[in-house]
């Protein structure tokens, strides 16, 4: 049962009828999920019936069934498979790199980039941090290239990201033409201005929430007039109010998204990243999505451990990534990380799709596990999770998740 | 929970509470307060004297926080211990065998001349940068 939203009078279940599942209350639905990322959206009868043992001639039963929910129909194979392909026993090593290239030198760049490339992992991430691109220019062009022959020598899919503020169109060019995706870092204040262009042309927005922003719809024309791919709204402050503001905002533009499914190119980041079901792909979750390196290649669990500046893990150089498991820091942060782990998260309907990046934790509430309940990052990710999962039985929605290559199958 | 000359005390019993939950409630507080334990054989009279002079209400917002936390530690070793068998499965693996680091490029262990031809192409590549502005 998911925190909050028990039922006031629990239905009763009867023993063996329907498969280990946690539920969420969302509005006038039931969510559930199990272990395995499998879900269904049901009434309070449905759910009802399910509990007290779903009979083969119910409408249900074959969608239910083939989900998993009964439990004298349980593949148990097939749930094995599940849980090894989303769970960490196929965890490669981190897939996503971000390096804060301000003030780094070409030898420290050098550095690091082959420290990624010893991380193992089908594909490799590399996000390039900075403010404006013209002020780290040699740096920026040769990790680019260092990294697109690095990707050519290892025979893996190198994916990388410049993302700043500021750049200029030959930079864009170049880094078009070497296949490097351009996000806008912005600060959404107002209304937009439909008229003003973003600082460059980029096919992702890295969009922080000011308390003054409104009229998410007119945000999101905003963003697709001017040919954003996709958009990560970031709250500007994480505590309650903070989380609340978002999910505001969230909704709407979740809501304008949907209205214009068939026909709009914007995707949100967090829909592709939660829904995937593999938490350690969301993105900063410390050391099983994201490692971080500053300028002087001090290697960090995660962008935001990076901005705290603790905890270091050792120097690009010098650190190997095999050891890293022997780390105190890395091992705790993984625990920290786990459902399993953490008396709240056991129980949640959202345990397979979510996890507070202990970092973020450490930030907001002084240590890795953080205090659940009192959580503004539980509540905010709770709520961006709400407004995906509570979308389920709407076909525009569907559409749009096949749209971003996203199963919910 | 007691407000006593400027200080909070509080009494957690045993065996629900441990000496590692009181740490992590005291770790919580940081460097907020100071905190002193006296123990008996059934329970823990905990301390909490603030870094600089609070007014009640604070003072009984510091020994709320201690209390959060002393409680989210006991009952998170409850529920580690209830998931153990699950969990050791999926963690005793993964650190088993380390992070294994992607290993050396055989083609470049078996072809000195690829080594060397790479070396170059990384040279190449930081005089171009150098030259940048």
């Amino acid at each position: 049962m998911s925190r909050l939203t028990g039922y006031a009078a629990p239905p009763k279940a009867r023993p063996g009828a329907a498969a280990p599942h946690q539920y969420r209350l969302l509005g006038k639905k039931v969510l559930i999920t199990d272990e395995h990322g499998r879900w269904a959206l049901m009434t309070p009868a449905e759910h009802k019936r399910l509990l007290s043992g779903l009979k083969p001639s119910d409408p249900l039963w074959t969608s239910i069934q083939a989900r998993g929910f009964v439990a004298g129909a349980f593949d148990f194979d097939a749930a094995a498979r599940r849980q090894f392909e989303r769970g960490l026993l196929s965890w490669k090593g981190p897939a996503s790199h971000a390096l804060a290239l301000d003030g780094m030198t070409l030898e420290t760049a050098r550095a690091v980039v082959e420290f990624v490339f010893r991380c193992p992992g089908p594909q490799l991430t590399l996000e390039l941090v900075f403010v404006d691109a013209s002020s780290v220019w040699p740096v920026l062009w040769f990790i680019v290239q260092y990294a697109r022959r690095k990707g050519e020598w290892s025979r893996r899919p190198v994916f990388l990201i410049a993302r700043g503020a500021a750049m200029t169109p030959d930079q864009v060019d170049f880094l078009r033409s070497h296949g490097v995706t351009r996000a806008a870092t912005l600060a959404l204040d107002g209304a937009p201005d439909m008229k003003k262009a973003p600082p460059f042309r980029a096919q992702r927005a890295r969009a922080v929430l000011l308390p003054g922003a409104v009229r998410p719809r007119e945000w999101a024309e905003w963003f697709e007039k001017w040919g954003f791919e996709s958009v990560r709204l970031l709250p500007s402050e994480l505590d309650a109010e903070g989380a609340s503001r978002f999910g505001a905002f969230h909704g709407e533009l979740l809501d304008w998204l949907v209205e214009h499914a068939e026909d709009t190119n914007l995707r949100d980041e967090w829909a592709t990243a939660f829904l995937a079901g593999r938490t350690w792909r969301l993105p900063g979750v410390d050391l099983l999505e994201q490692l971080a390196y500053d300028a002087r290649g001090r290697v960090f669990t995660s962008e935001e451990s990076a901005a705290a500046g603790a905890p270091v893990l050792g120097e690009a150089g010098e650190l190997r990534y095999q050891d890293l498991a022997k780390i105190e820091a890395a091992s705790a942060v993984i625990a920290a990380s786990h459902a399993d782990n953490q008396p709240q998260c056991s129980q949640c309907a959202y345990r397979s799709y979510c996890t507070v990046a202990p970092s973020i934790n450490q930030k907001l509430q002084g240590h890795y596990w953080g205090l659940t309940p009192d959580s503004a990052a539980c509540a905010w990710q709770m709520g961006i999770l709400d407004r995906f999962f509570g979308r389920l039985d709407d076909e525009k929605w569907l559409l749009l998740l096949s749209k971003w290559h996203v199963d919910m199958g | 929970m007691k407000l006593a000359k400027g200080a909070v005390v509080v009494k957690l019993g045993k065996p629900l509470y441990g000496a590692q939950a009181l740490a992590a409630g005291a770790l919580a507080l940081g460097a907020r307060a100071k905190v002193f334990v006296e123990e008996n054989k059934s329970s823990f009279s905990v301390r909490i004297e603030p870094a600089s002079p609070l007014s009640e209400d604070a003072l009984l917002a510091l020994g709320g926080s201690f209390l959060n936390e002393a409680l989210n530690h006991a009952y998170r070793q409850r529920v580690i211990q209830a998931n153990a068998p699950l969990t050791r499965a999926i963690f005793a693996p993964l650190f088993a065998k380390g992070f294994p680091a992607v290993p050396a490029d055989p083609l470049e262990e078996l072809e000195p001349q690829v080594k060397a031809d790479r070396a170059l192409d990384l040279e190449e590549f930081l005089t171009q940068a150098r030259g940048l502005k």
